[in-house]
């Protein structure tokens, strides 16, 4: 099963397609949870979601406001979308019946 | 000025990498968090780089013989710096000048080959680090701008020549790239070795990048 941060990314991705490369994916993950998005943290897990196949990348057309370079478009691909279903399934099916809020 | 640190810091990417990075820190605005953001990245990439075999085969193959061709250039700065009378025409042409000469081939050729099999810069950090601290090693009898001088005739100049030809025309195919590796590790073994071996190793690695040049230029067609 994938990680708690490859899920962050599949759905960012899902929510900005057919718009997601870096920045934007970083920025969506920022403004949605409140958690900083490091460009280490973000390439790398890209890297290791699309060794796995869940993602699809490749480099978009160069952009003037971006000084002229290309952006690292991203794709979900099918499994992509299963994993990311799956994670949500356990997640939801594991946190039924519990409420986080008030005292222990 | 920060953004010329930030450029200095991406070299150390790969091409593709560099550019989507660099275009997202300009899109979401220059800062220092983004300047260390970018060195984490440098610094996992590097990490990645140093736990693939391929990269310790390559640093074999590539820069242990770099240690003895930095020593070479470094015995010859000394015997021109110190003993110039030892510098005549017939001891230069008995062995100095085949020394120089191999030197010079193998530093083409190491150049060419590095960046036509890898375009990995830990590599060439690594080998940077090689020639400095071979450099610092050594019981050079001669001032330290001497020494430099002699490394960036002997190895710099035409190193950089190798490696700006390897660019150009990477990815190499497969074949060739076993062709260049199958032929480099010989020639150092008889390099390395004792006479007449040496000799005949110092012809071979005199005629390599000739041959790489030959190679090199089939390849750049075919692309």
């Amino acid at each position: 099963m994938i990680g708690e941060f490859e899920y962050l990314l599949l759905a960012a991705t899902r929510r900005l397609a057919p718009d997601a490369y870096g920045a934007s994916i970083a920025q969506e993950i920022e403004e949605l949870t409140g958690r900083r998005c490091s460009l280490g943290a973000l390439y790398t897990t890209l890297d290791r979601l699309e060794s796995k196949g869940l993602v699809k990348t490749r480099m978009g057309d160069p952009t003037p406001e971006r000084g002229g370079r290309a952006k690292r478009m991203v794709t979900l691909t099918a499994a992509g979308r299963r994993a990311a279903a799956e994670f949500y399934s356990a997640i939801t099916t594991v946190t039924e019946g519990i409420a986080w809020s008030g005292s222990i | 000025m920060v953004w010329k640190y930030l450029e200095g810091i991406a070299s150390l990417l790969e091409d593709d990498e560099r550019q989507s990075v660099l275009g997202d820190i300009q899109e979401r605005g220059t800062t220092l968090r983004s300047l260390l953001d970018l060195l984490g990245l440098v610094a996992l990439r590097q990490l990645q780089y140093l736990r693939r075999l391929d990269t310790w085969v390559l640093a074999a193959i590539f820069f242990l013989p770099t240690f003895a061709a930095v020593s070479g250039v470094l015995v010859f700065a000394d015997v021109v710096a110190l003993h110039p009378t030892l510098l005549s025409l017939p001891y230069f042409l008995g062995g100095e000048l085949s020394t120089l000469i191999s030197i010079l081939a193998l530093s083409w050729a190491g150049g060419f080959a590095l960046t036509s099999l890898s375009r990995h810069r830990a590599v060439a950090l690594m080998g940077l680090t090689c020639v400095a601290v071979t450099w610092l090693q050594s019981d050079s009898q001669t001032p330290a701008w001497v020494d430099l001088t002699a490394l960036f005739v002997f190895m710099g100049i035409p190193g950089s020549l190798g490696l700006a030809r390897g660019r150009k025309i990477a990815p190499l195919s497969p074949k060739s790239r076993i062709w260049i590796v199958a032929l480099r590790v010989p020639i150092l073994v008889l390099v390395g070795s004792r006479y007449p071996l040496k000799e005949l190793g110092l012809v071979v690695a005199a005629f390599w990048p000739a041959f790489y040049a030959v190679k090199s230029k089939r390849t750049e067609v075919e692309l």
